[in-house]
């Protein structure tokens, strides 16, 4: 494990917290019913707040229930819950019945708005566990010690022929020891650019890998269909999210929820992508909602504290960049697809099937495929800079109080409108962040590079076009290849030392013959056709421009495309 | 003095002062100038360039005090000393105050580039508009602008106008809306600042091609067609600007351009009159005593065309006459067979 120093000895963080029982999560977990109590009494609360009429809280319903009949009677998910048709018709048959009764009613239908929120609630809230998470260190194989440690049973590997050895494969890199300081006594929320349904446990397992204690995250709800990945899942401090629910008390539970642990000091993880990039860009357009919470829960720190000795919640932007993304061919089949359409998807339940993911995940895991993750500088819930100490800091380096961002005429209010606008500028800050901590690697430089060489021989033709050249004239001579991937490679170590971009130290290699020799062999090594091959003359070939594209694509908006 | 009654202005030029009498009418006005002497002067006379001002105004000359006493500031001065303006009370500057200006001009984003040249480019990033300004060079985050037809002229005898406020926090519509408004005085609210602030800034353009008009009595048809080409073509370039396109069609865009554009009154329009009578633009310049800010923003605007590939014959046309000696008769010539195409392309 290279630990991005400039040095290549696996570096080994010490949990910050030793006592699993001392971390965060453990002790917010505790008690699974308390938790599950509070949240559906806020979310409660919530809903009757925003709908004060009768009426409203009718038309809620009417709403949720029109909303849950569209999911159920499309694709059913293996972890649906058996009894999701006979619920959801009991609600309706429920309020229907309530249309004709005068006394009671909205009595009653509150109490049908509990049942709801305590099902959506009870599904949501996680499931960690002190003991599970001990035994899964002790006795599951191939598991979190296996994975944690694996750099140190790794032997140093061949990589550039003879020439050099290097401990590879997965990299831990940026703001590591800021966060670790600041996760000690604040309140970090990591938010991870999202490109594979491995992410779930590569960010885990990298939080994990730099001494952190769990964190809360809200994971897709079908990929705790695969029994596997759920066990990891929990261990990880997964909490599910079903993105097919898009109804507005649905919403509100897990907001509450997501509010009410970070405000106890939960450490919390979200994919504010919303969902894995199609394309293989970064993100650069952010779902809201769970980031608001985080606001959210400061707010309320603040206001409970009078102000004073108030916890401060940290935002570390994280970039999770990988030379092989098993999903690649069927996001960027969906990219194309949809491009200029906004259309609905219904994820698919892809990984019922746990085979072929463990198969994938001992590999990546253990062997040839590289990840990095790097952590960016923590900011605060504004989106601005903090220094060593946590203070925030105004673009001219004077403090700044964050008190004063909830203040109106010096007292602490309550305005959702001005927090949600604070919530796009943390958002913009984000997305700025990813751009400055995406690492490029080998793998993007010779997809880059391969891909505009296309289009520049083919200027005449659009994107689509770009796609369906004929396999007779995908080929690049050895030197044209070589003579771009030289420039693409050298404006990128310049973007680097203007701190516009992290590079893979492989990237630095002297020889650009190992850079492309690397990246080629390693750009999407295990998809059924690799996007780039050698030919027998050493020129290089694309088996798959679709692939090739998506990871392409993870390098653009850096002004590269002169460079080709 | 409590502090919820005290709003602030920085800059006491002619708008500047404007503001802080409509201000007066509702609240007690911290009217800030940099000049000691003048300060003295006003406080003692009530008077700023013979304009009276409101007896709930204090002319003062420190910021401190301003940003103690002050939650809501209206800084009205010109783009050139914004950006050393805010940066002097930054220090004081928190992320509870409340920022709308009244400055309709750009700035840019220097650091030790070349100055622009004519076809030079130059990248929406690169420049500035002044709310962007006050969060980077402050902890302020709670910006908004005033933009409108607003004659200072006009405003100083009393007469009826509106003004549009835009800022994406409701908090600082509705503050400023209430410290401003009066039987006289409408102020309408917007979520697009972007628009409503370049709108305010490249109308200016448009008001220095109305003067050249009025300069060689080229009539009213010319300029009704200088300014609804204009109107096209500052909309076309402000899509690429971030800014959406209705912005121009509201008080801060046709609002402000019908009143600028016909009104001796206005600075920019009388920068545009005198270059149509012979006279040079630095002569112009050095005669007067305010800033015509659309000077500058023909320069900045020519730039981001040529950036942006975008089609604005008369911008290009403005900026060569005025940085470039083209004469008025050539300027007019090249623009009347200009080949333009269909009539409405930008919405």
């Amino acid at each position: 494990m290279n630990n991005g120093n400039g040095n290549n000895q696996p570096q080994v963080y010490k949990r910050i917290i030793q006592d699993i029982h001392e971390w965060p999560i453990a002790k917010i977990s505790k008690n699974r019913e308390a938790v599950i109590e509070a949240v559906v009494e806020e979310t409660m609360q919530t809903i009757l707040q925003k709908n004060k009429t009768e009426d409203d809280v009718h038309n809620e319903l009417a709403k949720a229930i029109y909303y849950e009949k569209i999911r159920i009677d499309g694709r059913r998910w293996k972890i649906d819950p058996k009894d999701d048709k006979a619920f959801w018709d009991y609600v309706k048959n429920r309020l229907v019945e309530l249309e004709s009764h005068a006394d009671n009613k909205i009595d009653e239908e509150k109490e049908l708005l509990r049942k709801i929120i305590t099902r959506y609630v009870t599904e949501i809230v996680g499931n960690f566990n002190v003991r599970t998470y001990n035994f899964a260190e002790r006795f599951v194989p191939f598991a979190f010690n296996r994975l944690l440690n694996a750099s140190h049973s790794r032997a140093f590997r061949k990589i550039f022929g003879n020439k050099k050895h290097l401990l590879r494969s997965i990299n831990l890199v940026g703001e590591i020891e800021q966060v670790r300081k600041f996760a000690k006594d604040s309140i970090i929320i990591a938010v991870p650019t999202h490109s594979s349904n491995i992410d779930s446990i590569t960010a885990g397992w990298g939080i994990s890998a730099i001494g952190l204690p769990a964190f809360f995250y809200g994971a897709g709800l079908n990929l705790f269909s695969v029994r596997f990945l759920a066990f990891f899942m929990h261990r990880l401090g997964a909490y599910k999210v079903d993105r097919r629910k898009k109804n507005a008390i649905y919403l509100e539970a897990l907001k509450v929820y997501s509010t009410q642990v970070i405000q106890q000091g939960g450490h919390s993880l979200f994919f504010p992508g919303g969902t894995r990039s199609r394309s293989n860009h970064l993100e650069s357009n952010l779902k809201l909602g769970l980031l608001g919470t985080a606001l959210e829960a400061q707010r309320r720190l603040i206001l409970n504290s009078n102000g004073e000795n108030f916890k401060k919640i940290f935002v570390v932007p994280v970039t999770m960049n990988y030379g092989f993304i098993l999903e690649a061919p069927e996001l960027i089949d969906e990219y194309l697809r949809n491009v200029g359409k906004e259309r609905y998807f219904v994820p698919a339940d892809k990984y019922s099937s746990s085979y072929k993911l463990i198969k994938f995940m001992i590999r990546f895991f253990t062997a040839d495929a590289d990840f990095n993750i790097a952590f960016g500088k923590c900011m605060d819930i504004f989106g601005n800079t903090v220094d060593e100490n946590g203070i925030s800091l105004n673009a001219n380096g004077n403090e700044i109080d964050i008190r004063d961002y909830f203040k109106s005429k010096g007292e602490l209010t309550n305005d959702t409108q001005r927090d949600s606008v604070y919530t796009k500028m943390l958002s913009e800050s984000i997305v700025a962040a990813f751009k400055i901590n995406n690492v490029a690697m080998c793998e993007h430089v010779v997809a880059f590079t391969a891909f505009k060489l296309f289009q520049k021989k083919n200027p005449e033709l659009d994107i689509y076009g770009v796609l369906r050249i004929p396999e007779e004239f995908r080929e690049i001579d050895k030197e044209e290849f070589k003579h771009a991937a030289t420039q693409v490679r050298d404006k990128l170590l310049k973007l680097r030392s203007n701190g516009k971009i992290r590079i893979d130290e492989l990237l630095e290699a002297e020889n650009i013959d190992d850079v492309i020799e690397y990246g080629v062999k390693k750009l999407g090594v295990y998809h059924a056709k690799r996007p780039l091959v050698f030919t027998k003359q050493k020129n290089i070939k694309c088996q798959n421009m679709k692939v090739l594209l998506f990871y392409h694509n993870r390098i653009e908006n850096y002004g590269l495309e002169k460079y080709v | 003095m409590s502090k919820q009654e005290s709003v602030g202005v920085i800059g006491a030029g002619s708008f500047g002062t404007v503001v802080a009498n409509l201000l007066a009418e509702n609240k007690h006005v911290y009217l800030f100038s940099r000049r000691k002497e003048f300060v003295d002067d006003a406080q003692l006379n009530r008077k700023i360039n013979d304009h009276k001002i409101h007896e709930n105004i204090t002319v003062i000359n420190d910021l401190e005090l301003l940003t103690k006493e002050c939650f809501l500031i209206f800084p009205v001065i010109p783009s050139g000393s914004f950006k050393e303006v805010i940066r002097s009370m930054s220090s004081y500057l928190r992320p509870d105050h409340i920022l709308i200006h009244g400055t309709k001009g750009l700035a840019i984003r220097n650091k030790g580039k070349k100055k622009l040249e004519t076809k030079q480019k130059i990248s929406r990033e690169r420049v500035l508009t002044m709310s962007e300004l006050i969060r980077k060079e402050s902890a302020v985050v709670r910006v908004g602008c005033i933009a409108g037809p607003n004659l200072a002229k006009e405003m100083q005898q009393q007469l009826p106008a509106a003004t549009v406020i835009a800022s994406r926090f409701d908090e600082v519509i509705h503050e400023g809306q209430n410290a401003l408004k009066s039987n006289r005085f409408q102020v309408y609210g917007s979520y697009d600042i972007e628009g409503v602030e370049l709108a305010g800034v490249l109308k200016n353009i448009l008001a220095i091609g109305s003067g050249i008009c009025s300069g060689l009595n080229l009539g009213e048809n010319a300029r009704a067609l200088l300014i609804t080409k204009g109107l096209a073509e500052i909309i076309n370039l402000s899509k690429y600007l971030g800014a959406e396109e209705r912005s121009f069609l509201g008080l801060a865009g046709i609002g402000d351009i019908i009143a600028t554009c016909s009104s001796p009154n206005s600075r920019n329009y009388t920068v545009g009159f005198r270059l149509a009578k012979g006279e040079k633009i630095n002569d112009i310049l050095n005669s007067m005593e305010e800033v015509a800010e659309g000077v500058n923003t023909i320069k900045i605007a020519n730039a981001l065309a040529n950036n942006y590939k975008v089609n604005c014959p008369i911008i290009k046309t403005l900026y060569e006459g005025i940085y470039d000696n083209l004469s008025v008769d050539a300027g007019l010539e090249y623009l009347m067979n200009f080949k333009f195409s269909m009539d409405v392309e930008f919405m």
